[in-house]
């Protein structure tokens, strides 16, 4: 069902500039500012799939987990895809996320906010589950936090990549990156818009510059506009406006903003959800490669309970059902989490695929996976399996199991390893300090 | 206060203004000395339009428009924008809309006009309009010919109206249903009604008749040729599909069940098929109970054969339902399709349906810890399997009050098709219906229907899905007496139009300030 199809980005211009080259799909980056650094910059990548992983409450340990010591180890054939990369792995147990907030029956909607800010959403708000009312996060992702704390230290022309495929509309159960309490960032949903959002600021050639020219006065107005209006609204809707206006100027930015030497991706790509996310995995990669930004993330779906049918898998039941359906039907659950880790294994083989001083971008990029709820017992100790980042000191090739760790210790660490090693705690749930050292080194 | 003769009517039945008070709908008119609603009429949040809002006042202001990539947050089961801002990525994915959008708009705007001035205008003028819902203001006009000049400078007249164009589509007049800080202005009023009543922009015409908005009586009448309007035809999915869970008959990706057995066609037609009954009963002098009651409902010839023996009348767009089996609302195989499980008929969604879009008691959220999956039992009905299922205690609690709704539309399978036994063994349709304080015995879903038809609950919570879907958040305190006199009308002649013609023309609806209360700073530590 998948059909070859080929993106259109909306700028003539700039597609007849690159034909008119000869080199569609494969163009030279102009050569401007941000120059490579000698030491390769560490790079963080936030990897989000539904609703966990396989589970068996009859089995003391989730059976997904690997068979082994630490350092010797099987992997779990729903893993095998990642068998590649296993000297690259580190694989987890016993993480656990605290649970704040109000209790909305299980993690799939708090666990989303919980995931990678450690905090929990607010007690009111619009939101309702049942009678029971919530609202927004509490809390900045730690992946903003790294990247806000980055704009001085070391620019990128990014802050960071934040993609994700289907993954909803704006709602604590479909957002995980947060810029700030009760302000999700919306995920980039398709390669498409990808490609525009990233890419199309530093396409080269007399066209492209004109045609950024354009978009540039276009933008102009368009603030203009903004600037015009917020004044005169009501001081609620001031402060959105405000926001709308900043994105604008950002957006403005980035099309004066360009790249050090390197390849533009091929902005082609296969319709279907495994094509899609690995097509977000490829121009992800590609941008942490070309120093676009430190700081990516792909979120596939999302935690609020996720009713997509895996027809290409010959399902007829919605995930989420068949979570609850898996001491019954291990087997359907387990291919969607093959598939899952298929994904992943590509991001890391797209990582692999760029050359970085000795080694590849992997060994420079720290990747963590991560999800809404461990599986069907809607239980917080979530799985997490990290990958990449040994150029930077971390010990990968384990299998580590911890007795009970609370997650936030994970969170900091990826702050430390990142270089913000003021961050001691993060969110509401946290009831510890500092990092985990036992995890990355 | 106003003084028209539908008022007068509607103030004999209104509530004393004490915020709380009982409905007096059991009272008959002229009983009591008119009164007013005193409270303050509650503010509304600020709110970009929803998607499908975008889309149609683009393709009504430029004849042309392409899908937005950016979804919409929901209000309870409404698509509404009133919580979060822009954000660079979504500003993004607006950007690269509006520039499809004007590119392909582009062409049209050419034929209009012969020389740059002229063009200017245009775009400045009846384009702008329509796509502002208002006059633009002159330092809006001044910023749209500097960009136009500009871009003309350096490069041709098509790219510079196809840029104005891409600007207008980004601008927050186009995106937000704008309202200055000192209250709606009669342009802002009228997009308050466009976009509830019709879910699109005004068009040139409704745009000169924005002065009737000043009078209270003149914007009655305003209320009532809109709701005539063919407008308010497809307008009327924005609130029936999300209201009834419609909107799950589109999703390929999550009934594959549906998408299997029907064409996107028939699967559109049960989708109009319930949003045509419900304006049939507004159109048509219905009152709340008509809505499940009515054994006469549109045509969908594309469906016929889900409905087997259970028309026994069909002329010209009208079928009749064989009352014994199937009546309004929930007789419609659409609702019933769209609210069951995948090739299973699930009580549990029917039930939650109800509880939650018809009676506005929504039942907690499963427990974490436990399956909600049904035990496979051989041959069993799906009865059978949900009793198993709530011998566990801690299901039962709250599946009491959903099942015994669900359990009654058990002569309907996964399709909405009628059955009398399941598995060889026979339907056992009887249930509970929870409401107005009481446990109410009935058999069927014609019999639920019959109860939600006399429900006082039913009809409260209509009133307030209205208020819900129209000002963009969750009744409040203060909305207690509107609510009261919109739940009031609903048992008059034609009370499902009075109804709406009471919120619409209300001063709480049209007149009060917008407030975004869910971004505010203090919320946001």
């Amino acid at each position: 069902m998948t059909k070859r199809r080929t993106t259109r980005f909306g700028r003539r211009s700039l597609l007849r500039g690159a034909a008119a080259g000869g080199l569609a799909g494969l163009l030279p980056w102009t050569q401007r500012a941000f120059s490579q650094p000698e030491v390769m910059p560490k790079r963080l990548i936030l990897f989000f799939t539904p609703h966990g992983t396989i589970f068996d409450s009859a089995r003391e340990n989730e059976k997904w987990l690997p068979t082994g010591s630490e350092t010797d180890f099987a992997l779990h054939p729903v893993m095998s895809s990642l068998v590649p990369f296993q000297d690259q792995l580190l694989v987890t147990h016993g993480i656990i996320k605290n649970h704040r907030g109000p209790d909305l029956g299980g993690p799939h909607t708090t666990g989303m906010p919980i995931l990678w800010s450690g905090g929990g959403v607010a007690a009111d708000g619009d939101f309702t589950r049942g009678e029971i009312p919530f609202g927004w996060n509490t809390h900045a992702s730690v992946d903003q936090l790294i990247a806000q704390a980055l704009v001085d230290r070391d620019p990128t022309p990014f802050q960071s990549m934040t993609l994700g495929v289907s993954p909803g509309g704006a709602h604590p159960g479909s957002r995980m990156i947060y810029a700030a309490p009760g302000m999700p960032v919306t995920p980039v949903s398709s390669p498409a818009a990808t490609f525009e959002r990233f890419f199309a600021g530093s396409l080269p050639g007399e066209e492209a510059d004109r045609e950024r020219a354009r978009r540039l006065s276009v933008l102009d107005a368009v603030r203009g506009e903004l600037q015009a209006l917020s004044p005169r609204m009501e001081m609620g809707a001031r402060i959105r406006m405000e926001s709308h206006t900043d994105a604008i100027r950002e957006l403005e930015l980035s099309l004066q903003r360009a790249l050090t030497s390197c390849e533009a991706p091929d902005p082609t790509f296969d319709a279907g959800l495994g094509q899609e996310i690995d097509k977000q995995s490829e121009l992800l990669a590609t941008g942490l490669a070309c120093g676009l930004t430190r700081i990516g993330s792909l979120q596939c779906r999302v935690g609020e309970n996720d009713g997509r049918v895996y027809d290409f898998l010959g399902h007829t039941v919605g995930h989420h059902s068949l979570t609850h359906r898996e001491p019954d039907e291990p087997d359907a659950l387990a291919a969607i989490h093959r598939f899952y880790f298929e994904r992943f294994a590509y991001l890391l083989g797209q990582l692999a695929r760029f050359t970085e001083g000795d080694g590849t971008l992997l060994d420079n990029t720290l990747v963590v996976w991560g999800s809404d709820t461990r599986g069907w017992d809607h239980n917080y100790a979530a799985p997490f399996v990290f990958a990449g980042g040994r150029g930077a000191g971390v010990r990968t090739g384990r299998y580590t199991r911890f007795e009970g760790i609370e997650h936030n210790r994970m969170l900091v660490s990826l702050a430390h390893y990142m270089g913000v090693t003021e961050m001691e705690t993060i969110g509401d749930t946290d009831e510890g300090r500092g990092p985990l050292s036992a995890l990355l080194s | 206060m106003r003084a028209s003769p539908w008022l007068f009517l509607t103030l004999l039945m209104a509530c004393e203004g004490v915020v709380g008070d009982p409905p007096h709908t059991e009272e008959p008119p002229g009983e009591d000395p008119p009164a007013v609603c005193t409270s303050p009429p509650a503010a509304f949040p600020v709110r970009r339009l929803t998607a499908v809002q975008i889309e149609n006042t683009a393709r009504a202001a430029l004849g042309t428009a392409t899908p937005i990539p950016v979804e919409d947050e929901r209000l309870g089961t409404f698509p509404s924008n009133g919580s979060v801002a822009v954000d660079a990525n979504m500003a993004s994915a607006i950007g690269t809309w509006a520039s499809s959008v004007a590119a392909a708009a582009t062409p049209d705007i050419l034929e209009e006009c012969t020389d740059d001035a002229s063009c200017m205008a245009h775009l400045t003028g009846p384009v702008g309009r329509l796509l502002f819902r208002r006059p633009l203001e002159a330092d809006a006009q001044v910023r749209m010919e500097r960009l136009y000049t500009t871009v003309a400078a350096q490069s041709d007249r098509e790219t510079a109206v196809r840029s104005v164009l891409e600007a207008m589509l980004q601008s927050p007049y186009f995106l937000y249903q704008v309202e200055h800080e000192d209250g709606p202005d009669a342009w802002s009023q009228l997009a308050r009604l466009t976009y509830a009543l019709w879910n699109t922009g005004a068009d040139q015409a409704l745009l000169d008749r924005v002065d009737r908005l000043a009078d209270p009586a003149t914007a009655e009448v305003l209320v009532q040729d809109m709701l005539a309007d063919e407008r308010f035809d497809r307008g009327l999915d924005a609130f029936v599909a999300p209201w009834l869970l419609l909107e799950k008959l589109d999703d390929s990706n999550r009934r594959t069940d549906l998408h299997g057995e029907l064409t996107p066609e028939a699967l559109s037609a049960l989708r109009e098929q319930a949003r045509h009954f419900v304006l049939q009963q507004i159109a048509m002098g219905g009152r709340f109970s008509d809505l499940f009651r009515a054994p006469d409902v549109p045509a969908a010839p594309l469906v016929r054969d889900l409905l087997g023996d259970d028309i026994i009348e069909e002329h010209g767009s009208q079928w009749v339902f064989d009352p014994e089996r199937r009546m309004g609302l929930l007789g419609l195989p659409g609702v019933l399709a769209a609210n069951s499980g995948p090739e299973s008929s699930s009580p549990t969604h029917r039930g939650v349906m109800v509880l939650t879009n018809l009676l506005c008691s929504p039942p907690p959220a499963p427990p974490a810890n436990v399956t909600t999956e049904l035990p496979e039992i051989e041959g069993a009905t799906t009865r059978q399997r949900m009793e198993s299922h709530r011998a566990d205690p801690t299901c039962a609690s709250c599946h009491r009050s959903i099942d015994g709704i669900g359990f009654t539309f058990e002569h309907y399978d996964w399709f909405g098709r009628y059955r009398t036994q399941e598995n060889g063994l026979p339907i056992d349709s009887t249930g509970t219906l929870y409401a107005d304080g009481d446990a109410i015995e009935v058999s069927d879903a014609v019999d639920l229907s019959e109860a939600l038809a006399q429900s006082q609950q039913a009809r409260e919570c209509f009133a307030e899905m209205w208020l819900t879907y129209a000002g963009g958040r969750s009744p409040r305190r203060d909305d207690a007496c509107l609510l009261e006199e919109m739940t009031a009308t609903l048992d008059e002649p034609d009370g499902l139009q009075a109804m709406l013609v009471r919120l619409f023309s209300s001063d709480e609806f049209l007149r009060s300030a917008l407030s975004d209360r869910t971004r505010t700073a203090e919320d946001g530590e």
